[in-house]
């Protein structure tokens, strides 16, 4: 009985260890399926939901839904215009703390890893008009190296 | 003597580590990730992006696949592809389904034929396609058919018509 116990303690624990990055899952997030094997890497967290972006588990900008003014559809937009035609100040300043941080752990094992890094994690509904400036943002400060989050499709 | 003998039949007390090790055991079952994840990489087209836009300079094409509201198209191959850069939707195209992916590895595979050593390609989406829609293109550009695994343009770059 012992003997088991300890196998499978040690199996997961195992199982817990290595270099993927942890993920924060979300039943608000729905991700895209594509034919990809390699595991998400450590590396600063942007999510975007449709009802917000976040850094790290911090909202950055809110969503809303409006009536495009051609079509009359809802989409998606930023609820605060003027963040987003100010260039992301809230996104930038988390990030710019972000690459502080990691700059003042330079050395510390895996900081150097995450430099640069940004994972990606958006429902797939989430227009481009609402990623361009989130990406173009991150990339300006430092961080233009993009991992995007998916669902595996089976092989 | 009063000496007690070592007694060969008292046993170690194993019930405090097997308390401990039957609360880990359901803690960490409850933790484990039952769904696996799995990235793509990309980058953007500006000097924080240096590595992929320098090996795009020295690459033989600068191939660019514009998703649109018509179709996919096709940009710095047209020597190779000729009207076929225009791939239109199967569809209204108001949705990731409705362009044809398919086609559109299949022409980047004859661009691939001549020029092998091309690595990198700009993927150009319009404003209101969607993260399914960019992950599905850079999905379409990254690899051959279903079947195959062979590498078509594995270096992605996300370009803006109209970067902020």
């Amino acid at each position: 009985m012992m003997d088991m116990m300890t196998i499978i303690l040690v199996f997961l624990l195992n199982s817990f260890s290595g270099d993927a990055a942890p993920v924060a899952a979300s039943e608000r997030l729905v991700l895209p399926v594509a034919r990809a094997d390699a595991p998400p890497s450590l590396a600063v967290q942007v999510v975007v939901s449709r009802q917000d972006v976040r850094v790290d588990g911090e909202p950055v900008l809110s969503l809303t839904e409006a009536p495009d003014a051609v079509t009359g559809l809802p989409v998606l937009v930023a609820a605060d215009a003027t963040e987003v035609a100010s260039g992301l100040p809230t996104l930038r300043a988390r990030l710019v703390a972000k690459a502080e941080r990691l700059a003042a752990n330079a050395g510390v094992d895996g900081a150097e890893g995450v430099q640069g890094k940004l994972l990606v994690t958006s429902d797939a509904s989430v227009p481009y008009s609402i990623l361009k400036p989130v990406l173009y943002a991150a990339g300006e400060e430092g961080f233009g190296d993009f991992q995007f989050l998916v669902r595996p499709r089976a092989p | 003597m009063g000496l007690r003998r070592p007694a060969a039949e008292d046993e170690l007390n194993l019930v405090p580590i097997m308390n401990l090790i039957t609360i880990l055991i359901p803690f960490l079952l409850l933790s484990v990730q039952f769904v696996g994840l799995a990235a793509v990489e990309a980058s953007l087209p500006t000097a924080d992006a240096e590595p992929e836009v320098q090996a795009a300079a020295t690459e033989p094409l600068t191939l660019v696949v514009r998703l649109t509201a018509e179709g996919l198209r096709v940009r710095g191959a047209e020597a190779i592809l000729g009207a076929d850069a225009w791939i239109p939707c199967l569809g209204p195209c108001g949705d990731v389904e409705d362009f044809d992916w398919r086609t559109l590895t299949e022409r980047l595979g004859r661009v691939k034929d001549v020029h092998p050593d091309q690595q990198t390609v700009f993927i150009v989406p319009d404003a209101w396609v969607s993260y399914g829609g960019i992950v599905a293109a850079m999905e379409a550009t990254a690899r051959r058919g279903s079947g195959e695994r062979a590498p078509l343009f594995p270096r992605t770059v996300l370009a803006a018509a109209d970067a902020p």
